[in-house]
This record gives C-alpha cells, sequence and structure tokens, in this order.
C-alpha cells in the first residue's frame, strides 16, 4: 500500500499518458462515462474520481458490440489495430464481472483470443465508489464496493491524499515507472480508508434493506421453471435488449458473415437472449417462442445455469439493468418474488 | 456463369432509394459489372421491358390503380422480387393518412377540375404479390443494400437484423430518449440497421424502418404508460411510415382493452 499526494499522482499520470491512451471516468449529465484521452494530451482537469460506476459496462473495451473475428479466403495476416488502454475508474462490480466473463471466454478449453489479448494488455486502475448509487445493490450479490482484487491498481482518495494498491505485477511495474514519489502508506490512512469503505457498504446495504433472501435463487428458480409467474413479471418488457447489452456479465453474441467483393467476413456482435430470434434454429423451430420464456431465460442462465457450470451467479449488483429498463422491470423484486412464493409453498406444505 | 439480370422500378414514391443505389459511388462499378442492369428507367436510357428477370428492386407503395398492374407485371417476369425501401415494405409516408378518403385529399390538393391522377389508399407490394425479399429503410441504407446483393450474388439468403433499434443504440452507448428523457422514442418498435442513427444524434427514433418482426403490444402498450408518454402519441409516430402495417390498429385495440 502506498501513498501519494495529488501533485505527485497528476505529474505520474501525465508520464503515464506519454505510453497509453486513457480512458477515464467523467460526469456526463446525471451519469458517468468513459472518456478517451489520447497520448500526451493529460490535462489535470480530466482527472476526477467517480463517486459510482459509469453508465456503461466495462466489458466493451475487451468484447467489443461489432468485432471482426475472422475473414475467408484467409488474406495475408492483416493485423488489426489493436492498442493497449489504460482503463481509469471502473468499480468492483466491473471487476467482478469481468472475472465471470472470464469464466467462458478465457478459461475454457477454447480461449478467445481477441478477449485474452485484451485482458492481458489493458490496464485497469479501479477506484472505490464514493457513494451508494440509486440502483446499486452490490452487497445483496454479497460483493463490496470497493476492488478487492482483479485490478493492477487501485486508487483510494483520503482528503488530499492518495492511497494506491498494487493488484498485479503489471500494477507494480507501471508504479515504479511512472508515478515518483511514493510512499509506504502509514496505518492510519489505511484505517481512514476502511473507515469509508465501510460508510458506503453501509449506505449500499441501507437502500437495498427491503430485499432480504433466504433461498438460493437457483432454488427458487428451479421451482418455477413451467411457472406462469414470467409471463406476469415480464409484463412490461418490450424486447428491447437493453438489460442484456448494458450488463456487466452477458457475453452472448451472434455470429455471421458478410459478404465482401472478394471474401468473407465473419462478424461477431452482440446479441440478447430476448431477441424473437437468439434461439432460432435450421427450419424455424424456437425452443423459447414467447417472450415470458426469454424473460425466464435471462435468470435461468444468470442465477442457476451458471451457477451449476461455474460455480458463480452471473451477477454483481451494478443495477444497470434496473436503471436501463424501460419497462421498470427490478432484479431484486422478481428475486424476491420468486423466492416469496417458494416460502409460502413450503409453508403450506408444511400445514 | 452468366451474370444475373436486375431491373430497378420505382412506383408511387420519392425515388429516394434508387438515388440511395445511385449514391454508392465507391461501389456501382463494381456492382454493374458484377449484374446486368436491363431495366433501369431512372438511370438508363435504353431498357428491355419485357425480358425475364433474375431480380427485381421495387421501390415506392401502390397508390395508383395503374401501380397494381405495374408490381403485378414485375412479379411475373422476375425470379426474386425485393421490396426496397419503407413505402414498398409497410406503405411509407404515401400510406399516412390513408383514413381520408382519396376525393378528399384531391380535391384539397389540386382542386376541383383536376382528374389526371387514378390515386388510391397506398398498400404495401405484399397486398398484391408476393414478395420474397424486405429491405425496409427510409431511404434504405446503404450498407445493407450492398450486403444483401452481395449475398445474392454468393447465392446466400441476406441477413436481416432481427431486433429493434434499442440494441444497435446501447451498443453506441447512447443515453435512453425513453428512460432519462421521457421522448416519445419509436426504438423499441422498429427495426434495426440504421445503426440508431437519431438517437446517437439526441433525436428520437422516428420509426422510419418500419416495426419489427415480433411487437408485444400488451406490453409496449404498458411500458409507454408507465414512462408517463400516451399510447396514441406513439401510435401517431408509427404511422408516419408504417400506417398499413396492421400495428398501429392493433396499439389501438390493446389501448381500449386497456380502458376497459
Amino acid at each position: 500500500m502506498f501513498q501519494i499526494s495529488r501533485q505527485k499522482l497528476m505529474d505520474g499520470f501525465k508520464r503515464f499518458n506519454s505510453a497509453y491512451p486513457f480512458y477515464i471516468t467523467t460526469a456526463q449529465d446525471e451519469n458517468y462515462q468513459f472518456q478517451y484521452i489520447p497520448i500526451n494530451s493529460w490535462e489535470e482537469t480530466f482527472f476526477a474520481i467517480s463517486p459510482i460506476r459509469t453508465a456503461q459496462p466495462l466489458k466493451s473495451f475487451f468484447y467489443q458490440p461489432v468485432q471482426k473475428v475472422a475473414e475467408y479466403p484467409k488474406t495475408n495476416g492483416t493485423e488489426d489495430d489493436f492498442q493497449p488502454l489504460a482503463i481509469i475508474g471502473p468499480k468492483a462490480c466491473d471487476l467482478q464481472a469481468l472475472k465471470i466473463i472470464d469464466k467462458v471466454y478465457a478459461e475454457g478449453e477454447y480461449p478467445d483470443t481477441n478477449y485474452v489479448r485484451a485482458r492481458k494488455n489493458h490496464i485497469i486502475i479501479s477506484t472505490d465508489c464514493l457513494n451508494a448509487g440509486k440502483y446499486c445493490f452490490c452487497t445483496l450479490m454479497n460483493y463490496q464496493p470497493y476492488p478487492e482484487s482483479d485490478f493492477d491498481l487501485n486508487l483510494s482518495q483520503i482528503d488530499d491524499r492518495f492511497l494506491i494498491e498494487v493488484g498485479s505485477e503489471k500494477g507494480q511495474e507501471i508504479l515504479d515507472t511512472f508515478f515518483k514519489g511514493t510512499r509506504k502508506a502509514p496505518d492510519s490512512l489505511v484505517k481512514a480508508r476502511e473507515k469509508l469503505r465501510k460508510k458506503v457498504t453501509e449506505q449500499v446495504k441501507k437502500q437495498n434493506e427491503n430485499f432480504h433472501y433466504y433461498q438460493s435463487h437457483q432454488n427458487a428458480i428451479e421451482r418455477h421453471l413451467d411457472s406462469e409467474i414470467w409471463a406476469d413479471l415480464g409484463k412490461t418488457c418490450v424486447e428491447c435488449g437493453i438489460c442484456t447489452q448494458i450488463c456487466p456479465t452477458c457475453h452472448c453474441f451472434l455470429l455471421y458473415d458478410l459478404p465482401r467483393e472478394d471474401r468473407y467476413e465473419r462478424i461477431r456482435v452482440w446479441d440478447s437472449c430476448f431477441f424473437a430470434g437468439y434461439s432460432r434454429m435450421a427450419g424455424g423451430l424456437t425452443p423459447r417462442l414467447k417472450l415470458a420464456d426469454r424473460f425466464k431465460n435471462r435468470f435461468y442462465h444468470k442465477f442457476d445455469s451458471y451457477v451449476t457450470n461455474f460455480g458463480v451467479e452471473a451477477c454483481t449488483g451494478c443495477g444497470r439493468c434496473i436503471e436501463g429498463c424501460m419497462g421498470n422491470i427490478d432484479l431484486r423484486v422478481v428475486l424476491t418474488e420468486l423466492e416469496k412464493r417458494v416460502v409460502l409453498k413450503e409453508n403450506l406444505d408444511l400445514i | 456463369m452468366s451474370k444475373p439480370k436486375v431491373g430497378i422500378f420505382g412506383l408511387t414514391s420519392c425515388a429516394g432509394d434508387q438515388l440511395v443505389i445511385l449514391n454508392c459511388e465507391d461501389q456501382l462499378m463494381e456492382l454493374a459489372n458484377a449484374v446486368d442492369i436491363r431495366d433501369w428507367e431512372m438511370a438508363k436510357s435504353q431498357n428491355d421491358e419485357e425480358c425475364p428477370l433474375d431480380i427485381a428492386l421495387v421501390e415506392g407503395s401502390v397508390a395508383q390503380v395503374r401501380d397494381i398492374e405495374t408490381v403485378k407485371k414485375i412479379r411475373e417476369r422476375s425470379k426474386i422480387l425485393v421490396a426496397l425501401g419503407t413505402c414498398a415494405v409497410w406503405g411509407g409516408i404515401p400510406a399516412m393518412k390513408n383514413d381520408v378518403p382519396r376525393e378528399v385529399m384531391l380535391e384539397e390538393v389540386y382542386g376541383n377540375d383536376v382528374r389526371f391522377i387514378e390515386s388510391k389508399a397506398a398498400q404495401p407490394l405484399s397486398s398484391f404479390v408476393k414478395v420474397d425479399f424486405n429491405l425496409p429503410g427510409c431511404p434504405i441504407e446503404k450498407e445493407e443494400f450492398l450486403q444483401m446483393m452481395a449475398s445474392f450474388l454468393h447465392g446466400d439468403i441476406p441477413e436481416i437484423l432481427n431486433f429493434s433499434v434499442c440494441s444497435e443504440c446501447k451498443m453506441k452507448e447512447n443515453v435512453c430518449q425513453i428512460v432519462y428523457k421521457n421522448q416519445v422514442c419509436c426504438g423499441p418498435l422498429t427495426r434495426a440497421g440504421c445503426g440508431a442513427r437519431c438517437p446517437s444524434h439526441n433525436v428520437p427514433c422516428t420509426g422510419c424502418h418500419g416495426p419489427i418482426e415480433e411487437v408485444h403490444y400488451d406490453s409496449h402498450i404498458k411500458m409507454f404508460q408507465l414512462k408517463g408518454i400516451k399510447p396514441e402519441e406513439i401510435v401517431h409516430k408509427m404511422q408516419v411510415y408504417a400506417a398499413p402495417a396492421w400495428m398501429p390498429e392493433k396499439l389501438m385495440e390493446e389501448m381500449q382493452h386497456e380502458g376497459e
């Protein structure tokens, strides 16, 4: 754990920016977005630690919405313009979400080369949450509003001083190369950080105190697979797909071939399990014909099959799906409703 | 292998979709080399009006009596008939006021004496002939058109985007017009393909591509009501481009149902 003054930190970022283009969180309207800063254009005014997560998920840096993944006949090694980036300001929920996607794209038998390259080369400088966003519920999913791992460097602000925690070898290297004037942080500063963190954690907990999960979501969902309840819970869903596009853990894609004049390009584009064409097979057969079935599938995948396959729920409580839903569908409410019914059923059985 | 014979036709329309084809400046010569354009009144002086065609691209809606014969004749002589643009696919802007009798409209616009136009309520091509492929858009997207032609040339079925503008809008990381701004945005009802052009410029979607394949009327009504947007407003907006698509009527029905 290191300590650095604001001025030294700014000088460090200036040097760092001479080697890497930045994406840094910035306030925009009521939200926070990543702002692009090209190489050698750092100014102190760019620096701001956003109080909460950005509106868009971190995944788009690693897994782009539209990407050419192959072409045939093969041309002679045309390299794409991959550029390692420094991403400054993502929060714990996004880091955890990347870890969840890793299980599919980086860890299996066939890792995704583009994704793995981005994971290896992009540099993540995360920050603590400064308060609870209106829709945040990370604590409900057993995560914390501050990063504990999976970052290269983590930055926390205590008054006018900054604490830097190193999370990887790459992070240490960057700290040594670009940031001069770091000192070992005194215990009092670390304690002050703990206090701030606890405060934010309590905030998140407090705004979600109406939601309690006694059961595992897996159990609650499995007992409702053939239920009519999904049509009811998803009655304002309009199949726009927003909840999946802005979910930091959703990762489904569609591959299709674009004919060009002398070759084909294989394009990968974000898909959504809400779309009618998502599970359509040759001949037009669709196992999930009704929207309610697709609505159910999202929860089934996140809280049931993902747990079975990878041992973790595919949700980190960032609350983007609640914020972005036109139909005011709240993931927490859906899970609570499901559980309520399970508990009710069990109590009835007892009688 | 001989080049596929192509005909490009316009019914009642603004010719904007044919103009998009002419505007494919970088690819136009390649396209002209790859296919044999036999009949294109707008761009060629010598046209073969009788020969059989492999691909017919038809723009515009059927809004005059003579258009019916024209489109039927095109159908007879072609293997693949493509409805090009929102007018051909959904009826488009000419169908916006189909509920007003044509006599009233003629008199309003041309006065009492003029009787040279045999106008009728505008309909999409599919009301009269079998359409093999729909490429909506007002006008069509250049990129989508070229992809469609390339697919035909490769012997493929063209890929059609089967989701709403919302998805493309989110991929562009735009701020939602409905959630944050309570705007009457046709995005969730409208077929993608434009790359969410209007919302990317902070203008709510006008629905120029026409509705998606599967519209959830009841959900849409409930959703817009939640946002304090009157369903009439969204229906009104969708009717600008896709009035004959039964969707607005269905929405109205659903609204009445809701009101009961």
